[in-house]
């Protein structure tokens, strides 16, 4: 558990830093554009609002103009009443009349583009497997300005285009067009039209079966031509005006002959979904006057039609095509990135009419039955922007006549959010990019500043706390704040040092104020000798004075001991020795003058050659084996064991007794420590044996470790030096 | 004719002990406070030795100067350097500056007078050859002659220090005989002695003369005791 927490605060401060706090805190900049495009959403609504209102208003405009004029919506315009099909063919005003003589199709040019595409919904026969390209057909109607006569375009796509077989009297066994006409209520009438070759067709009533013609005889009330084409063919068609009444309803359908020998009918696409009465087409003529007068509504890129009261589109004006082009105004800088994230703007925008119809057709509806305007924002047809509906009914004495449906796409709104938001968001994200970078390189080179004087500063001082370098150089010399806290530091450490050479050198000094008087007593106490009688109580009292100067003696002795040593253990002053013999001698002598203590010795059989100071290590050794003397338990032995190894020599010397402190382990081997509880009268203790004990060792490029024994109480000290390099 | 000694020493305390235990001893003491008046008698006459303190009063280097003055007058003058100052730079300097002797205080008087009379001796056998020879003693294969202070094993000479030779000189006379710590401390005539101060000069003294005869064991181990000298 101490472990994981422990993980997680070292990850924390990992991720603490400063750099990541200032790359949190640039997160929230990021709100800033965030906000923006909140306030953008904001003003595309209040932009649509007044979009809305502005079309509202011209409908309305529109509405007012139409609603006293019922007679703009009087059949005779050709608008048959009580019919609800949208299934109608829509007839458009063509400037010149097709010239059947000379068959380019160019008359239709003007009004192409309302043509009607009818393929695999259409099908009334065959069709398995269907392609477009097997079978389907563009559909335009159009009446000339004299009003004499509608015209029907058929461009149909088919792989193989087969006239009709010259052998056989058959009139279907090529590519023919079916023509249903029916007056309300009265028998339809089916006529075929087929060419033996490109031209003029053949036109032949048929019976109800489309099995035969009813005569041999050609019908002359229609004209039509067949001309073939690499996608197929194309059938121009005139029809007298006069033929479509009110409550005509008129259908075609092309049926397709693809085997050159069977001759059998294929597939059948018609401009009905059935061959029902009432899934029959209705001609619907186009309502000029109407048309003329919302004609005048100059609103751009904005689209008005009139549906009666059946939802018939009677009139429309305008176009929803819009095109804008605004690559000026964006930013070169920004627009690439736009581009690349929200893709390039929608630069054109169009919408054929039949679709709005589909759209719209429910708030058409609502608008007839409640007389109230309705608006509505559909997506268009592309999904790729709105289309702004407006519906506005058109009162008459009895009821609605039909509404007026303006319709405007919000590209314009669109572009001009786009241009906002590059040219405000963009270069405030920029700005923003750039400060972050900014910020972020000062609070990575910050932190890596401070992590040098860190690293520094931490440098300065040993592990023994001594200090190496009294100087940062880091950042010495900035002229930040971090400047200033590299200078306090070296300030600090420069007083620290300071004060540890004083207390360095305080033992010494002490020792040679202390030797003076002590030198002045001891050689007066040689000439009291000399002169008082040898009574026995002045013998005695001298004896102590000899003792008292003796004790004062060696406790200044060992007072200075570190610091002479340290001066005695000069690099380059080392000698090789063998420290198997010195350990020898020195435990057996050692032991000597510890007659009652009892040792367990361990020594490796071969030499140990090491280089260093052999007096020294006398020294240390004094030290390790007082302090193992004292804290042992009475008649406990205490164990010197020796091992060694390839580079090393391991020096273990363990006691019994009580452990050593937990708190006092670590500074067990600092100047001035120990962890004595009395002290020993016959010798003084200045915790600076164990001090001296590491001094030795390090000297050597050794350690000592202090460890509690753990099989039984008691403390190990482990002293390891490096074998000499010569050997 | 008695000796004459000068004595260079602050401290009026000190002086003033060295120059009874001197004086007690029959030599012609002359005792001087600092380098000024130590100079100045130093003009009228020379003393035989010369027992300086280092520091003197504010200069801490006042005994090396006189040292180097009193060779410039006379080049063999034995000097004796008896100060507080134990660095090894200290010793390293007093006797690269050809003093005969470095001592540390505290000092034992017995030990002045033995150190101070020995060096008479050294420096009378330099202008008397002949009486060194007489001074022998010898004991197996080892040869002491007390007046040179030389120890010699198997005719090969020990280079020992003046301490290590008196335990030597102690151990050897009576072979046989255990020598205790206790016994053994006054031999070394200095003031502060520990058992394990006596065990490192025996220690020394073992590696000296193994040098010359890797197979000396003549001092041996007494357990509980110290030391004796068996061949």
């Amino acid at each position: 558990m101490g472990v994981l927490n422990h993980n997680f605060i070292l990850r924390l401060r990992r991720w603490g830093g400063i750099r990541n706090k200032l790359i949190f805190a640039i997160i929230l900049f990021l709100t800033i554009p965030v906000m923006g495009y909140k306030m953008l959403q904001e003003m595309n609504q209040f932009l649509l609002r007044g979009q809305e209102n502005a079309l509202s208003m011209a409908s309305q405009a529109v509405a007012t103009v139409l609603h006293n004029n019922p007679e703009l919506f009087n059949p005779e315009t050709g608008i048959p009443h009580q019919l609800s099909s949208d299934q109608d063919l829509y007839v458009h005003e063509m400037a010149d009349p097709p010239d059947f003589d000379n068959p380019d199709f160019s008359e239709w040019s003007a009004i192409l583009e309302r043509s009607i595409k009818y393929g695999e919904p259409h099908i009334l026969r065959g069709g398995q497997q269907y392609q477009s390209s097997d079978l389907s057909f563009q559909h335009l109607m159009g009446i000339s300005s004299d009003s004499r006569y509608i015209y029907a375009l058929f461009r149909v796509t088919d792989n193989t285009t087969l006239f009709r077989r010259h052998k056989g009297l058959r009139v279907d066994s090529g590519d023919h067009l079916r023509i249903h006409l029916q007056h309300q209520n009265r028998e339809p009438r089916n006529y075929l039209a087929t060419a033996y070759e490109p031209g003029l067709m053949s036109i032949y009533r048929m019976e109800a079966s489309w099995e035969k013609p009813k005569s041999g005889k050609h019908e002359r009330i229609f004209t039509a031509s067949m001309h073939p084409n690499p996608t197929g063919y194309t059938i121009e068609l005139k029809i007298p005006r006069k033929l479509i009444r009110e409550n005509t309803a008129l259908s075609f359908s092309i049926v397709d002959i693809d085997d050159p020998h069977e001759r059998t009918p294929h597939m059948e696409v018609g401009t009905f979904k059935e061959h029902t009465a009432a899934s029959l087409n209705h001609v619907y003529l186009p309502a000029p006057s109407m048309e003329r007068m919302i004609h005048a509504i100059d609103l751009p890129d904005a689209r008005f039609s009139i549906t009666d009261q059946h939802r018939r589109v009677v009139a429309t004006a305008g176009t929803l095509l819009t095109t804008i082009n605004r690559k000026e105004e964006r930013s070169r800088l920004t627009a690439p990135l736009f581009d690349w994230i929200f893709g390039p703007p929608i630069q054109h925008f169009d919408e054929p009419i039949r679709d709005t119809r589909e759209f719209a057709w429910e708030a058409i509806d609502r608008a007839l039955k409640s007389g109230q305007e309705q608006r509505l924002i559909r997506p268009s047809y592309d999904k790729q922007a709105e289309v702004i509906t407006i519906i506005y009914p058109i009162h008459g004495e009895e009821g609605e006549l039909g509404v007026v449906v303006a319709e405007q796409s919000n590209l314009r709104i669109l572009s001009e959010l786009r241009i906002t938001l590059e040219n405000v968001i963009g270069s405030t994200l920029l700005a923003i990019l750039i400060a972050s970078l900014v910020l972020i390189t000062i609070a990575t080179r910050l932190a890596l500043r401070l992590h040098r004087l860190q690293q520094e500063t931490s440098e300065a001082i040993d592990e023994g706390g001594r200090i190496i370098s009294d100087t940062i150089h880091t950042e010495h010399h900035a002229l930040d704040e971090l400047g200033d806290l590299s200078r306090s530091i070296s300030a600090m450490l420069n007083r620290i040092s300071r004060y540890n050479h004083y207390l360095e050198r305080m033992p010494r000094m002490l020792k040679h104020e202390i030797l003076n008087p002590l030198n002045i007593v001891s050689t007066s106490l040689e000439h009291l000798e000399q002169e008082i009688p040898e009574s026995e109580m002045s013998q005695k009292y001298l004896r102590k004075s000899r003792r008292g100067i003796g004790r004062l003696g060696s406790m200044v002795q060992s007072l200075a001991e570190a610091s002479s040593l340290e001066e005695a253990l000069a690099p380059d002053s080392e000698e090789p020795f063998d420290l198997r013999e010195l350990l020898d001698e020195y435990l057996d002598n050692y032991q000597n003058t510890h007659t009652l203590q009892h040792f367990n010795i361990e020594l490796p059989e071969e030499s140990i050659l090491l280089a260093g100071w052999p007096y020294a290590i006398e020294q240390m050794l004094d030290n390790l084996l007082n302090n193992a003397v004292d804290y042992s338990d009475p008649g406990c032995p205490i164990d010197v064991t020796v091992t060694l190894s390839e580079s090393k020599v391991t020096i273990h010397i363990c006691n019994e007794g009580p452990a050593i402190d937990q708190e006092i382990r670590d500074t067990l081997f600092e100047s001035m420590v120990s962890s004595r509880k009395e002290s020993n009268p016959e010798r003084p203790h200045l915790g600076l044996g164990l001090y001296i004990v590491r001094l030795v060792a390090t000297h050597h490029g050794g350690k000592v470790i202090a460890q509690s024994r753990e099989e039984l109480e008691g403390s190990c000290f482990t002293v390891v030096l490096p074998l000499s390099k010569a050997e | 004719m008695n000796r004459k000694i000068a004595i260079v020493e602050d401290d009026p305390d000190q002086r003033e002990n060295y120059t009874d235990a001197l004086r007690r001893e029959g030599y012609e003491i002359t005792a001087y406070a600092n380098k000024e008046d130590a100079l100045r008698g130093f003009e009228e006459s020379l003393p035989d030795l010369a027992i300086l303190d280092v520091m003197l009063g504010e200069n801490h280097d006042a005994g090396f100067e006189i040292c180097t003055a009193l060779h410039q007058k006379h080049p063999n003058i034995p000097v004796i350097f008896l100060t507080a100052r134990d660095g090894e730079m200290d010793r390293v300097e007093g006797l690269s500056l050809e003093a005969w002797d470095y001592l540390i205080k505290p000092i034992t008087l017995d030990y002045l007078i033995v150190r101070v009379s020995s060096l008479f001796r050294i420096e009378e056998r330099l202008t008397h050859v002949n009486a060194v020879a007489a001074s022998n003693e010898v004991q197996g294969d080892l040869t002491l002659n007390e007046t040179a202070l030389s120890v010699h094993w198997k005719e090969k000479p020990v280079e020992l220090t003046l301490t290590e030779f008196w335990l030597v000189e102690a151990l050897a006379q009576s072979p046989g005989e255990a020598f205790s710590y206790e016994s053994l401390m006054p031999v070394t005539r200095q003031t502060i002695v520990e058992k394990n101060t006596i065990n490192g000069h025996i220690r020394r003294i073992r590696i000296k003369f193994k040098r010359i005869d890797p197979e000396f064991s003549c001092i041996r181990n007494v357990f509980g005791v110290g030391y004796r000298w068996e061949c």
